[in-house]
């Protein structure tokens, strides 16, 4: 066999594995099945085993173990999707949560299970290798890569590069921390680079050439932090060799005393930017980059898979939209937040909520995702997207078929018109599964969004994100909502503190608090009055980031706190 | 303590020397500290233990007299030797690196790559990892994507053999 030739059972527009990469992962689950056998026959004690099963994404939860399973920059083929159904139903309860980071967790696998799970993945071109641990974790993109029309360029090349790099690096998987890159090729910032422990923004320099941007140290999590620009424009090419400098400074220097300060965001905080710059640029310098560096034809290769569709220039021609948006007002509603613009003339982007009222934000059941890669064959060139606001995107529609789609997937219960709304609330799985949160969060999450169950009332009150958390470690990115709730727990009480002003795009801005917690039950009319004093004071169109930009945070608290 | 390289379970041709107890043998591992001490004292082959918080540039200028170094692993989940034997191996020393602690059998393959020859690892660890688990592991994962470390078929230089060779119709 040509190790060059891809496979073939997936879709023909992203990354495919060659025989190298098929091998790589097929050792890797074989390895890990013999470190299970080792667990169970006592060779390795419970202490040495939990990072190696981590590094491949198992945690031990509340009620069971988890499983995590990657999707590399978010990007899925139909194919691929159909065998995540299929391992929800062989091997789980029948559904499977996506998570603000580009993977879905099973919640309920067996041990003995897991290899199996594994090898399962490999069959389609997938692993959860490094999706938890103090590793450098799955790499995230933009969800829209490769068709949004503001790009510079796809960042999934770059990530699936970096994807491989990290994979089983000997160097740095023990390092202090868990260690999450982001990369993004477009104007706009749909992969919140900014709060990621390295944010890749790829850029054009005063000459016309590509490069990166690269920031550092920005993260959530107990101490949210902003990243910071360690260096302006790194030339392509030097992305492997000043990654492995930057790693290395964090592996040696990053704090290993206390795990709440040692992620690189506090190396870099403590240290200073300046020094620490001076640090990276002084290994980056002392490296033979000739040695480390990838060959640029191998970022070719790997570009050139996640070429784009051919798509039809006669679709272009179709101008009913509107028609059929006055004729189905249900259809209307979907249209005006659930379809972003596509690079391509005559195609749209769709994405489909996972945030139904009254359910679990991030949950898809194998029903649902079979229709989905259903969905995707017949009109989305076969691909699909995971998005970090955990919900799933049909990146190549064309314009004249989105009504027609629309029909499939309302048929499915997929059709919630609330993207980027209300009630398309972004929470992690919170006490109801793991081991770590001290609040519920899903919860919340039902009790808000039918507290605004009202279409018009959403439509009306226009884009706003809510993202909770069930604990400060923030995997709900409730720091970065324009309205933000961390749930914490108060002598055996859960209490609800709401943050507003959080931004995950190039103007990140981390919420501030308002005030003291509130119970759970009060949460829903907590958000409503935060609602109100939005509603009564905006100005025509202005959206209610701006609003709150405007008037600051002490309308809010006033309205949450005064007494009446 | 057991010691294991790529044929198993070896001797220890090597004598650690503690701070209290004199220079004795002719291969000694003494702590870095006292090195000074042991080069004036005419040892034939001379060792030393470093902490893992040590800067690999203060050793450079020791490496022409030191015929192994053997770095710290106080717990096997912390990774910084691993650094300090990558920078050490960039620097140009060519003796014996030796990776001390319990780091356990599934991080083998890993120490290798970043330039260690031997893994000193304690008798409770090498009691329930035998021998067929270190050479086991050792060969678990045989392709690597990271270029400039040592372990395993590097899969980026595997490519652009195979691209070179397609170009020129050598397939």
């Amino acid at each position: 066999m040509n190790a060059l030739q891809p496979r073939s059972n997936s879709a023909p527009h992203m990354y495919r594995y060659d025989a190298f990469d098929a091998q790589f992962v097929r050792e890797r689950v074989k390895q890990f099945r013999s470190q299970v056998e080792r667990r169970l026959d006592g060779s390795l004690t419970e202490t040495e085993f939990k990072p190696l099963r981590l590094m491949n994404g198992l945690y031990l939860q509340l009620h069971a173990y988890m499983l995590r399973v990657a999707i590399p920059y978010g990007t899925l083929s139909a194919v691929q999707l159909r065998q995540l159904a299929f391992i929800a139903d062989r091997f789980d309860k029948g559904y499977g949560h996506f998570t603000t980071r580009q993977n879905i967790q099973y919640n309920w696998p067996k041990l003995k299970d897991v290899p199996d799970i594994l090898d399962a993945l490999a069959d389609v071109e997938m692993h959860a290798i490094q999706t938890s641990g103090n590793c450098i974790r799955n790499v995230t993109a933009d969800h829209f890569a490769g068709v949004a029309d503001d790009e510079i360029e796809d960042p999934r090349p770059t990530a699936e590069l970096l994807r491989q790099w990290s994979s089983a690096h000997p160097e740095f998987s023990f390092l202090p921390r868990k260690f999450k890159i982001a990369v993004s090729g477009a104007e706009h910032d749909r992969a919140a680079i900014k709060v990621h422990d390295i944010g890749l923004r790829i850029v054009k320099n005063d000459i016309g050439e590509i490069g990166y941007e690269v920031i550092l140290g920005g993260g959530l999590g107990r101490t949210p932090m902003i990243g910071h620009v360690v260096r302006e424009f790194l030339p392509k090419n030097d992305i492997l060799p000043y990654c492995e400098a930057i790693m290395r400074v964090y592996n040696s220097f990053g704090r290993r005393d206390n795990k709440y300060k040692a992620r690189v965001k506090i190396l870099v905080h403590e240290t200073g930017l300046e020094q620490i710059r001076a640090m990276v640029e002084a290994e980056f310098n002392s490296l033979d980059k000739a040695s480390i560096a990838h060959d640029p034809k191998e970022l070719e290769r790997i570009a050139a898979q996640f070429a784009n569709p051919v798509y039809d220039r006669f679709a272009a021609k179709f101008n009913d939209l509107q028609t059929q948006m006055d004729a189905d007002p249900e259809f209307h509603l979907f249209a005006n937040t659930n379809i972003a613009s596509h690079k391509a003339q005559g195609y749209s982007i769709i994405t489909v909520s996972l945030k139904p009222i009254g359910g679990s934000p991030g949950d898809a059941s194998a029903a649902q995702m079979r229709v989905l890669s259903d969905v995707a064959d017949q009109y989305s060139h076969s691909e699909l997207r995971i998005s970090h606001e955990q919900n799933i995107i049909l990146p190549h529609v064309r314009t004249s078929d989105l009504y027609s789609v629309w029909q499939a997937l309302k048929a499915a219960g997929l059709a919630t018109a609330n993207a980027g709304l209300i009630t398309d609330i972004i929470a992690c799985p919170g006490m109801d599964y793991c081991s770590l949160a001290t609040a519920r969060s899903i919860p919340i999450a039902q009790a808000i969004a039918k507290r605004f169950e009202s279409a018009a009332e959403q439509h009306d009150i226009g884009k706003l994100g809510i993202k909770i958390s069930g604990c400060i470690n923030a995997c709900g990115h409730h720091h970065i909502g324009a309205i933000g709730i961390l749930g914490l727990e108060k002598s055996g009480i859960e209490s609800y503190q709401i943050t507003i002003g959080g931004d995950p795009t190039l103007t990140t801005a981390i919420g501030e608090r308002l005030g003291p917690g509130f119970a759970a039950d009060d949460v829903p009319d907590a958000i409503a009055k935060i609602v109100d004093v939005y509603k009564s004071t905006r100005t025509d169109g202005e959206a209610f980031m701006e609003t709150y930009r405007r008037i600051g945070t002490s309308p809010f608290k006033e309205a949450l706190y005064a007494a009446h | 303590m057991p010691l294991i390289n790529d044929t198993g379970f070896i001797a220890d041709s090597w004598v650690r020397v503690s701070e209290e107890s004199t220079l004795f043998a002719e291969q000694i591992i003494i702590p870095f500290a006292q090195f000074e001490e042991a080069a004036a004292a005419n040892i034939k082959k001379i060792g030393v233990h470093v902490a893992n918080t040590v800067k690999p540039t203060e050793l450079v200028q020791y490496f022409a007299k030191l015929d192994l170094i053997s770095i710290d692993f106080p717990n096997f989940a912390d990774g910084r030797g691993l650094s300090i034997a990558r920078s050490i191996r960039k620097a140009g020393f060519i003796g014996e690196l030796r990776a001390f602690g319990p780091l356990i059998a599934d991080q083998y393959a890993y120490a290798r790559s970043c330039g260690f020859d031997t893994i000193e690892v304690p008798e409770e660890l090498a009691a329930r990892q035998p021998e067929g688990q270190w050479k086991d592991a050792g060969k678990s994962l045989s392709l690597s994507y990271q270029r400039g470390y040592m372990h395993g078929k590097n899969i980026l230089n595997q490519r652009s053999i195979h691209e070179a060779a397609s170009r020129t119709g050598a397939v």
